[in-house]
């Protein structure tokens, strides 16, 4: 593919920062993309079936192959840049091309930083200058923070874990919280009999039950089943401080300049200790302040930045011009997490990496 | 053109209930060429068209604007298109066809009764096995759907060619979505319907197509049909004044 003058200058600073080339596949398994995103993606995926049923699909990014192929051993954990076409469907009705060309780089390495975050985001931003973008803004967040607010907060497990899942998800946080009333009042009278019981009387309870209905476990033991509805019994709801906590977390917008201070303030209010996420929160924007990287004077925080992505779990960032901030130039963040879930906890590396929209830069390019 | 198409079932028990249906309101159908014919005619509408299809095929061409009007199962028309009430309007459901889209899982699963303990033994299963929740279907796009809004992730479907309800038992999947209208075949498989695992309340529509090339003859037949068969009720007349509007606004 040949490079607009604009894209070519925005790879070039990117690779100077970025190690050697990485090669993907066009055509990846989709299983990953499914396994990594969720069915939701399907309807956006370039899919194929081959003869014996196997699904396979165009790359709808270049993140996934690269992490892929680290997580299977076939590339070293090490520093990488890309350039090359990426294909997702457009929903109907909208104008955006199936297939687009994405620049990017993706670093692994054994322990990231908040250096690192810091030099990540300011090649990110500098190659979209090179690239010609003139009028942008930087909107940022950091998942760790959520995830810290969610292990200071006095959560059953359950709910913790439900909370975290639900923060990439479009029925969300708030709207989770909203239904929590309804979900304690769900258990009927047999899941609460059998709920109280001791784990080996529980068990006996279900395997008599499921006798008495005449079924056998289909899927799951009645071990995992007596254990689930015991969890269930003794589970408690999120209690009013804790959701309000986490709906004024989940609100919290603020300039670069004072967003430490909202941070700190929301932490001393609901009485949490989160000062080791914040600590590390804060050193990040110091270092990015010495780098004086374009457009982040006038950055903004947001604690919701990321949503949109599941894999990301600590710093990330999106440049956008600001009457388009759903249609971003850069996109990018920490996924310290997706090599150990690709790889089903056999290997593990930190990541950072961002992605240039290559059609973009031209829109960012207009006053 | 002035004519209007209009497409009903080819075969079975939908067939006969729309034939039925028509019959009733006045609109006697004549299957042209024999009984086997892929056409007809309404003797007291003769600027329509019938064309027999499947019920499939019926929805697929409504929504493609192939054909201007059409009975077809609602179950099958929001699985064919995801944003059917842009493309097209349901002019009037026909009080036959019924069945219910829903979600099932084991009768074994004593702690699963709702979609959120979907989720949460998805997880759950995620997290022990390494593997996602499979579920099997003919119903993709509605389950991804439904799955979505009600937050559930960490599921993979399972697409199904037939015997949905046996996936289960079968080892291929552990939950279901299936069309269903006493309950007697999932529950003869296994399986119970969760509580707030109703998808959709589904019947037969009288849908129109916003996409098809419409005429002030062909919009004039099907406010005939409209009128006809709202009967006593407005509710087919109003709508079709909608659709009217809808399809007669100036071009942007």
């Amino acid at each position: 593919m040949i490079l607009s003058s604009q894209a070519a200058a925005a790879l070039a600073r990117i690779a100077r920062a970025s190690g050697v080339r990485a090669e993907p596949q066009t055509l990846i398994p989709a299983e990953i993309v499914l396994e990594l995103s969720g069915e939701a993606v399907r309807s956006r995926l370039c899919i194929f079936t081959d003869a014996s049923g196997k699904e396979h699909c165009l790359r709808p990014d270049l993140t996934t192959p690269i992490a892929q192929m680290v997580a299977s051993g076939a590339l070293p954990v090490a520093r990488y840049h890309e350039s090359g076409p990426v294909y997702r469907l457009p929903p109907r009705g909208s104008d955006e091309p199936v297939e687009h060309l994405q620049l990017g780089f993706e670093w692994f390495g054994n322990a990231g930083s908040a250096a690192e975050d810091a030099e990540a985001l300011t090649v990110a931003l500098e190659s979209a200058q090179a690239g010609g973008v003139r009028a942008a803004q930087v909107h940022f967040g950091d998942v760790a923070i959520y995830h810290a607010v969610l292990a200071a907060l006095p959560l059953s497990d359950q709910w913790r874990d439900r909370l975290r899942r639900a923060f990439s998800r479009r029925k969300g946080p708030r709207e989770l919280l909203a239904d929590a009333g309804s979900r304690a009042a769900n258990t009927t009278g047999l899941a609460a009999r059998i709920g109280a019981m001791a784990p080996a009387e529980a068990e006996a309870a279900v395997v008599s039950e499921l006798a008495g209905l005449g079924v056998e476990a289909v899927a799951r033991s009645a071990k995992d089943i007596a254990d689930r509805l015991r969890e269930k019994a003794s589970e408690q709801a999120p209690d009013a401080a804790s959701a309000a906590a986490i709906v004024d977390y989940l609100g919290i917008t603020a300039p670069v300049g004072e967003c430490v201070s909202a941070l700190r303030g929301f932490a001393k209010m609901a009485g949490l200790d989160i000062s080791g996420a914040l600590d590390v929160f804060e050193e990040r924007l110091a270092l990015i302040a010495k780098l004086k990287p374009p457009f982040w004077s006038n950055a903004e925080f947001s604690a919701e930045s990321g949503r949109r992505f599941e894999y990301y779990d600590g710093f990330v960032f999106e440049l956008g011009r600001a009457d388009a901030l759903d249609r971003p130039i850069v996109s990018g963040g920490r996924y310290d997490g997706l090599i150990s879930r690709l790889s089903g906890g056999a290997h593990t590396a930190s990541a950072i990496g961002a992605a240039l929209r290559a059609d973009r830069l031209v829109e960012g390019a207009r006053a | 053109m002035s004519t209007l198409k209009l497409a009903i079932p080819s075969k079975g028990r939908l067939k006969e209930q729309a034939e039925e249906f028509f019959a009733n309101a006045g609109f006697r159908i004549e299957a042209l060429g024999g009984s086997r014919g892929y056409f007809a005619r309404i003797p007291t509408l003769p600027d329509v068209e019938v064309r027999l299809l499947s019920a499939s095929e019926i929805a697929s061409s409504v929504i493609a604007g192939d054909v201007h009007v059409g009975v077809s199962g609602e179950d099958l028309l929001r699985e064919q298109a995801g944003d059917l009430d842009r493309v097209v309007h349901l002019l009037a459901p026909l009080g036959f066809g019924r069945a219910d889209l829903v979600v099932a899982a084991p009768k074994s699963w004593l702690d699963v009764e709702t979609m959120a303990d979907v989720d949460d033994v998805a997880a759950r299963m995620e997290a022990s096995t390494g593997r996602k929740m499979r579920v099997a279907t003919k119903y993709v796009r509605s389950t991804r759907r439904f799955f979505t809004a009600e937050g559930v992730g960490h599921y993979r479907i399972v697409e199904s060619a037939g015997a949905t309800e046996g996936a289960p038992a079968a080892g291929v999947a552990e939950l279901v979505v299936d069309i269903t209208t006493t309950g007697a075949t999932l529950e003869s498989n296994g399986l119970k319907i969760l509580r707030d695992g109703v998808i959709l309340r589904s019947q037969a529509q009288l849908a129109a197509s916003l996409g098809a090339d419409w005429s002030a003859g062909s919009l004039q037949s099907l406010g005939k049909l409209a009128r006809g068969i709202g009967g006593g009720e407005v509710l087919a007349a109003a709508r079709f004044e909608g659709f009217v509007a809808a399809v007669t606004k100036p071009q942007g």
